[in-house]
């Protein structure tokens, strides 16, 4: 299956695909647990923020940053390192910049997931 | 099976209300003859390690202070690591859907509805006999396969030991018998140059040669019985049997390595275990993708705690641990599992999403044998395993 531009901003699938193989299930099976996991890994990165608990939000953060890659989502990955580090400071005026972008980012790889998986489904 | 209500077994109801304390003493006690109490909260290990309880019955007002309680107790105290037992906690209505949460994830291994007081009075004790047969049966049990096939892997290496040790005593063997010929020749040589002096008068002012002839014969019989006949007694007695004894030595064991490579071939089809315990299930699933068509059993604990029930159950070939975990994290729980000496020799591989040298080097010092750095890569997460286990 070729591959959208969009998805390769968003998504590299290789990078999936290089770790796990090349079974389509298993894919969509880890991309589906991705929409799962991460969604609840994204409320509680917000949650913890709001409460200003900051090594929460480096453990969320993290916990993210891994699971992101691992899906190709590098600049989600990204974002979730420099939340990290943020976070690891105390929390400061960029960690409130970066969570926004983080929103973004992370509606966007939802939504592209919802409608890849909708489509391999 | 024959099974006995009221054995020996020991049973220990850990809370801090005594009117509930009081109350579980007097359902069990009917069946049970053992039945302990410990409600001061700072002797919770010290009452552990007196009472080693077969049955341990968690009666705290939430499912949170039973949690926190059994963890400190794995905290604190080296026995429950090493004593069989079975943990039995007691929920509110409210809670019950968490408490059989944790009984399917390992933290405890039943729950029972306790408040309100339920009218099958008996449920309690039913869950302690079904507790105690199920430990029964655990202690008849035989030496599981995999354990034997840890075993046959080991003996696996015996056949390139003997023949490397063959070789070196070979080569020994050779370097005795070369330097006692030489010893013998060098003497011989001696010999021989006392006789030519002495013959030639070179020594004249200590000794007067009246026969040569005889002198030289003389030296001659010398040489033969001190030193040719002493060296090939002692390469017929010593050299050759040592020879003989080392190349006799691979036909002699030949049977036995075949067996040991017998044993070997048929613990290719027995799957080594591998216990992943890290509190993200998304990692469950990533490393289960990786390792889905390795001939691995997979095990999975989301937390410290539960690793280390699951060690009480199943011995893994490997465990790979994570660092961050809440609760224990991995280098707290690596300590828990090397201080015991029945885990301390299972290999722990790190997995951690932080690869500065500070945490590798807490790991390794606590005990972990390698460590791997998050997101994983799959041909390196496979060389990994593969050495760790042909390592063992």
């Amino acid at each position: 299956m070729s591959e959208k531009p969009a998805e390769k901003q968003l998504i590299d699938i290789n990078i999936l695909r290089e770790l796990v193989g090349d079974d389509q299930e298993v894919i969509t099976d880890i991309l589906q647990e991705f929409l799962v996991s991460g969604r609840k890994i994204a409320t509680e990165l917000n949650e913890a923020y709001k409460a200003t608990q900051y090594d929460q939000v480096c453990i969320t953060a993290h916990k993210l940053k891994s699971s992101a890659r691992y899906i190709g989502a590098l600049r989600l990955g990204k974002l979730c390192e420099q939340i990290e580090h943020c976070g690891e400071k105390g929390g400061d005026a960029q960690l409130n910049e970066l969570l926004a972008r983080f929103k973004e980012e992370m509606a966007a790889v939802e939504n592209y997931l919802a409608e890849r998986q909708n489509i391999t489904l | 099976m024959s099974y006995s209500p009221t054995t020996n077994a020991n049973i220990l109801i850990a809370t801090e209300n005594t009117t509930d304390c009081e109350l579980i003493q007097r359902i069990l006690i009917k069946d049970f003859d053992k039945v302990f109490t410990s409600s001061d909260p700072s002797l919770a290990t010290a009452d552990f390690e007196r009472y080693l309880p077969n049955v341990l019955i968690l009666a705290f007002n939430t499912l949170e202070q039973s949690q926190r309680y059994y963890l400190g107790l794995y905290r604190q105290g080296g026995a429950i690591h090493l004593h069989s037992h079975r943990t039995i906690a007691l929920s509110d209505k409210d809670e019950m859907q968490r408490a059989y949460k944790l009984c399917l994830e390992g933290i405890f291994d039943d729950y029972n509805l306790f408040w309100p007081v339920s009218i099958d009075v008996n449920r309690l004790a039913m869950s302690v006999h079904l507790a105690l047969r199920e430990l029964a049966a655990a202690e008849i049990n035989t030496p599981t396969t995999a354990e034997f096939a840890t075993k046959a892997r080991k003996l696996a290496t015996l056949e390139n030991t003997l023949e490397e040790q063959i070789t070196k005593g070979n080569s020994q063997i050779d370097k005795v018998g070369h330097a006692v010929v030489q010893a013998s020749k060098r003497a011989g040589a001696a010999l021989d140059t006392f006789s030519q002096r002495l013959t030639q008068n070179k020594m004249s002012e200590a000794v007067t040669v009246k026969n040569a002839d005889q002198l030289q014969q003389e030296i001659g019989r010398l040489k033969q019985e001190a030193v040719e006949k002493p060296l090939n007694t002692f390469l017929a007695e010593s050299v050759r049997p040592l020879k003989q004894w080392a190349s006799e030595l691979p036909k002699v064991s030949a049977p036995h390595l075949e067996s040991i490579r017998s044993l070997n071939a048929l613990t290719e089809s027995v799957q080594p275990t591998l216990l992943v315990v890290d509190d993200d299930e998304f990692q469950h699933k990533i490393i289960g993708a990786v390792l889905k068509n390795e001939n691995y059993h997979l095990l999975f604990a989301s937390t410290g705690l539960e690793a280390l029930n699951s060690l009480r159950k199943t011995r893994p070939d490997l465990i790979m641990m994570d660092f961050m975990m809440p609760g224990m994290d991995g280098v707290e729980v690596v300590q828990q599992i090397k201080a015991v000496p029945n885990f301390a020799e299972i290999p722990i591989l790190m997995m951690t999403g932080k690869s500065d040298k500070a945490i590798v080097m807490e790991s390794l010092k606590a005990g972990a044998t390698s460590f791997i750095v998050k997101p994983i890569e799959r041909s390196i997460l496979l060389d990994r395993i593969q050495q760790i286990l042909s390592n063992r």
